[in-house]
């Protein structure tokens, strides 16, 4: 049986074949980090990851205020790129991309390598 | 360094989450019921910080309280909180005894409003004094506004100054105040009749408030769906809303984000989030307005509808409302959700 730090790598291995991704990033719901990869460059990894864990924070004080259940996914289009994540169990997944992301396709790419974690 | 010492005096039961975790975890917090008790707890102890729950007592009562902490502790920190059963934070607002007795020494007359707007008390002002200036501390805002014979001449709330501060003030709910005469303006920034306007700004606030909804309920029209509610956020704040459902922390968290990843992605366009229970999306309307609409159906062809709408009716309708440069109502993301 795949360990967890296995199921991980493979999840961000996989989400690294999609077309104009420039990150991933796997974290717990504590905030922290647990795996990420990066492909472009320029992308401060450090301070992803610290909106990674503030993203985590906003989502619980969400959870915690809102009668519309928990949050399952979210898509962030911005004019040089797009952000699209899913809320696995106690795991957020969050993909980087530039405008080119297929953000269907990643969404159902996300729902899919991510069953393992539930 | 030691502890903070804190007293509350209100109803334990209404006690929020936060504040009842402080007070049955740490020693050095403690929760009183009644007025005897708590001016005996002042008394004998030297507090930091008492937090008094506005809805327990009347003006009298919280003056003679804060009169004998202040005897104990001349520096202590008074909070004064509201809406204690609420999932928030108690709204309430801050004051420093310290700070309060320097400010209301030369002060004619003060006092504290709890909800209410300053509309009345300024219209009075402006009415008996000859030359005045009234200041208030709302929350996290200070304003201050000059009077002489009947005209407001200057008002100047943070960097604001003239009518933009005016109208700011205006809007503020819940405070203390103080009036102090014969004082005389630093610099003239309005020269204006008070009731004049008075009038003025509030049609003004109700006509933003107007065109908003009105903007808001062409956008909504015809969505597919089950549609909650939506929202227009202009510059971080909430300018109208139709429909019911939790927005509140909805529109608080979409504002958190779309300040947080533009360094990364760029100008914010488009978010999607998925719950349970409904989806939510947000889309840009212009360089500073954004719509917020909360539904039940499918993302896809609500988002593709809604998208058509703005194409349609939005831009136009939003270069309309902002080029009468209105001013927001000054909202919050809590009172929204209390409203709605």
């Amino acid at each position: 049986m795949p360990t967890l730090e296995e199921k991980v790598m493979k999840i961000v291995d996989t989400l690294g074949t999609l077309r104009d991704v420039r990150g991933i990033a796997v974290a717990n719901t504590d905030g922290f980090v647990i795996a990420s990869k990066f492909f472009a460059g320029n992308v401060p990894e450090e301070k992803f990851a610290g909106m990674v864990s503030e993203s985590v924070s906003y989502y619980k004080k969400i959870l915690s205020e809102v009668g519309a259940g928990h949050i399952k996914s979210a898509i962030v289009e911005g004019e040089d790129g797009k952000i699209a994540l899913i809320v696995v169990g106690d795991f957020i997944v969050i993909i980087l991309g530039g405008p080119e992301l297929n953000l269907g396709l990643a969404r159902s790419t996300l729902q899919e390598v991510t069953k393992e974690l539930a | 360094m030691d502890e903070w010492k804190v007293l509350y005096i209100g109803r334990e039961e209404k006690l929020p989450g936060w504040l009842y975790r402080l007070v049955s975890h740490s020693a050095e917090c403690e929760c009183v019921d009644t007025i005897e008790s708590g001016i005996e707890k002042l008394r004998n102890r030297k507090y930091d910080l008492l937090i008094i729950g506005l809805e327990r007592f009347h003006d009298a009562v919280k003056q003679r309280i804060r009169e004998v902490a202040k005897e104990t502790n001349p520096e202590i920190d008074i909070i004064y909180t509201k809406h204690l059963s609420s999932t928030f934070a108690p709204i309430g607002f801050y004051c420093n005894a310290a700070r309060l007795e320097e400010m209301v020494k030369n002060s004619r007359f003060w006092g504290v409003s709890e909800s209410h707007d300053f509309l009345s008390l300024i219209e009075g002002i402006g009415v008996i004094s000859h030359s005045a200036a009234l200041t208030i501390i709302s929350g996290d805002f200070t304003g201050v506004v000059y009077f002489k014979e009947g005209k407001i001449l200057h008002a100047q709330a943070g960097d604001a100054k003239g009518r933009e501060a005016f109208s700011m003030m205006l809007s503020w709910k819940g405070g203390i105040y103080f009036v102090e005469e014969g004082i005389e303006p630093p610099e003239i920034t309005i020269d204006a009749p008070v009731d004049s306007l008075l009038l003025g700004i509030i049609s003004q606030m109700e006509e933003t408030k107007n065109s908003y909804a009105q903007f808001i309920k062409i956008l909504l029209m015809e969505l597919p769906g089950d549609v909650h509610w939506g929202a227009v956020i202009t510059n971080g704040k909430v300018m109208g809303a139709l429909g019911e459902g939790p927005k509140g922390p909805i529109l608080g968290f979409l504002n958190q984000i779309s300040q947080k990843v533009e360094w990364i992605i760029g100008k914010l366009n488009h978010i999607n989030i998925e719950f349970d229970n409904c989806w939510v999306t947000l889309r840009r309307l212009s360089e500073n307005s954004f719509v917020v609409v909360s539904f039940k159906g499918n993302p896809y062809i609500v988002d593709y509808a809604l998208q058509k709408n703005l194409e349609k009716y939005g831009v136009y309708a939003i270069k309309e409302i902002e080029k009468k440069e209105l001013s927001p109502m000054e909202f919050s993301f809590e009172e929204f959700e209390e409203s709605g």
